[in-house]
């Protein structure tokens, strides 16, 4: 048999996993614990994990309620505890769908919490057991009051690991944490102005944060910028190509130096004219140059790559917030199973003018997005087309011999301005949102579509159906299941 | 294989117990298959062909189409094969075979009931709805 590991007391110095509840659960789970009893009840979450090297988190999938009295009952070691048949019956659910098992109650107070001398003795009595159930999935506890939370995960290798920091992905994304958080260090003068909108606190926070951006084009490129100058401290920005010499009017700071228009321009012989096209800057490494001249010391990973390979895909499993700025229905796709597999919000961005059969230019379009867990899934939403992502998967050259009727191949057209609406409107969700500053929507939803030439403003809810296999709840989708489950990306 | 896909060959080789089912790696995740011996209806000669497609690596979010068949595929009344959906003088990739393509797509298509090997029996019933067709214009 094989010798149990033997389990380091919790301590300070024991690596933070972080928490992450889609606002459903968390409603639930706020509804159950705080009837307004202030009294003690009970659950067990079943969580997903992501690990990184940026850290472990635990993504909320399931919330399972303890019915009071039946199995959440009065203890002789402890207030209250849940029954063994219920904490049974869920151990073995984490088990077979490989999940984090975590055990819910509650205390009273606000703003900071922490578990009781029976609590740590009911872990040390009952998790190494529990982990014999798991079968290499970690165990653990969650204590909750109003405004706070704190864990206790013990994990099959033997280390256990307090929750530093649980992220309640609402429309607001909140924060909350054991006890507490300290005062934020004080704005550098860089920031003066825009701190005085968000505080020290949302300043220190951008600072902290990951931000994922699919496509440096012209959407993708002004929202780096953007991001760079707010302040957030990690950017990952995915883009294949290089820059072309159609792409410089839309493209802040680049040059035609990062064309190669030299050679490049038509006229050239064919061969010099590849060269430069060979020679000429990735769109990410701009992208990269943009930001650091905004903050020097921001970290940016140009990934000049496709979000359909799975390392490409694979840098934004860890990231805070994404922003895809890239049109296909295979980057739709990845970035909708981001969003809900690995509970990553994002905004979907970008500007679409529609050219009639005789060049007649029609309708001007700036659509905008939010794409969270709980509600504004692109499948749902039909957004994500089956028959193109079929397309965008073949080599170009099958594509091209499967085509029998006449497909326009003129590019799309572009204006700077038209893309400018779009950039603003999605960095400016993103700020207000993660730092609490979005009031309560007045609008019909949060799907927004702003027509240039007509100037109309269209809201929508989204729509969100039961079945889906990526925002689904049920078994078989891959909501917050995390590293337990493949992305829609190219590879066995 | 994607072990989506390797799921959707499983359910074709199920339901078309009996038929040869080849399978070719794409190399990405997907495969490319060919299921043998399939009774088109009495709209088409030959009656029976093979019909091939691509399962690509995002299966089951992706659509499966097009359809591949016999490179000689005609009606058996004569008349010009009905293109669009039918285009001959196509290749089945994966196989390098000459074949004649069968485009249709599925705007309805839904990642959470749709499988490779219902699209699969629609495009028979494609064929053999032809026949019903050419019958009840004669
Ligand atoms: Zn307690
Ligand atoms: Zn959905």
């Amino acid at each position: 048999m094989k010798p149990r590991p033997q389990f380091l007391p919790a301590s300070a110095e024991a690596e933070a996993w972080q928490l992450v509840l889609p606002e459903e659960l968390a409603d639930a789970l706020d509804a159950h614990l705080f009837p307004g009893d202030e009294d003690e009840h009970g659950a067990v979450i079943s969580a997903g994990m992501v690990r990184t090297s940026r850290g472990v988190r635990l993504l909320a999938r399931e919330l399972f309620v303890a019915s009071d009295g039946v199995d959440f009952v009065p203890g002789r070691k402890a207030y209250r505890r849940l029954t063994p048949q219920f904490v049974n019956d869920h151990i073995r659910h984490c088990r077979d769908e490989r999940l984090v098992y975590l055990a819910v109650h509650n205390h009273h107070g606000h703003g900071s919490v922490g578990f009781s001398e029976p609590d740590l003795r009911s872990h040390e009595r009952g998790y190494p057991a529990l982990l014999d159930i798991a079968k290499g999935m970690p165990v653990g506890a969650l204590v909750l009051a109003h405004g706070a939370l704190a864990g206790d995960i013990w994990t099959p290798e033997g280390t256990r690991h307090p929750i530093g920091e649980t992220v309640i992905l609402r429309r607001n994304v909140e924060r909350i944490y054991p006890l507490p958080a300290a005062a934020p260090p004080d704005r550098a003068e860089i920031d003066d102005r825009q701190a005085r909108v968000y505080g020290n606190a949302g300043q220190d926070l951008l600072g902290r944060l990951k931000v994922g951006v699919i496509g440096a084009g012209g959407v993708g490129l002004p929202i780096v910028a953007f991001l760079a100058r707010l302040g957030v401290g990690h950017l990952v920005v995915i883009d294949p190509e290089r820059v072309e010499i159609t792409n410089l009017p839309r493209l802040p700071e680049s040059t035609r130096r990062d064309a190669m228009s030299w050679l490049t321009t038509p006229g050239r012989p064919l061969a010099l004219q590849r060269l430069g096209g060979r020679l000429a800057t990735p769109k990410v490494r701009l992208a990269k140059r943009v930001a650091r001249r905004a903050r020097k010391n921001s970290i940016v990973d140009a990934v000049r790559g496709d979000i359909a390979d799975v390392d490409v895909a694979q840098q934004l499993i860890d990231c805070d917030y994404l922003f895809l700025a890239a049109d296909t229905h295979t980057a739709r796709s990845i970035f909708n199973a981001l969003v809900h597999q690995y509970l990553v919000p994002g905004v979907q961005v970008g500007s679409h003018v529609a050219v009639g059969g005789d060049g007649d230019i029609g309708k001007i379009a700036s659509v905008l997005r939010p794409v969270t867990p709980d509600g504004g899934c692109l499948w749902c939403n039909e957004l994500i087309r089956p028959d193109k992502l079929t397309d965008e998967s073949l080599p170009a050259a099958v594509r091209r011999a499967q085509r029998y009727l006449p497909m326009e191949d003129a590019p799309a057209p572009s204006v700077i301005t038209l893309n400018a609406r779009g950039v603003a409107d999605a960095t400016d969700h993103f700020m207000l949102a993660v730092t609490g500053l979005l009031e309560s929507s007045e609008t019909n939803g949060d799907f927004r579509r702003y027509e240039t030439r007509a100037d109309k403003l269209r809201t929508s809810i989204p729509r969100r159906s039961p079945d889906c296999r990526e925002c689904g709840t049920h078994a078989s989708s891959i909501r917050a299941r995390g590293d337990g489950a493949r992305l829609p990306v190219r590879g066995a | 294989m994607t072990p989506d896909v390797e799921k959707g060959i499983a359910e074709i080789q199920h339901a078309f117990a009996g038929h040869g089912v080849e399978t070719v790696e794409t190399g990405d995740g997907g495969a490319y298959v060919i299921v043998a011996d399939l009774d088109l209806g009495p709209a088409f000669v030959p009656r029976s062909s093979w019909i091939g497609f691509t399962l690509p690596y995002n299966y089951p979010l992706a659509d499966v189409y097009p359809h591949f068949a016999c490179p000689d595929l005609a009606t058996a009344d004569g008349t010009p094969l009905p293109t669009p959906p039918l285009n001959s003088g196509q290749s089945m990739p994966g196989f390098n075979r000459p074949a004649t393509m069968v485009s249709r797509r599925s705007p309805r298509w839904n990642p959470a009931h749709d499988t490779a090997a219902l699209k699969l029996m629609r495009i028979i019933g494609w064929f053999a709805e032809q026949a019903a067709q050419t019958r009840a214009a004669a």
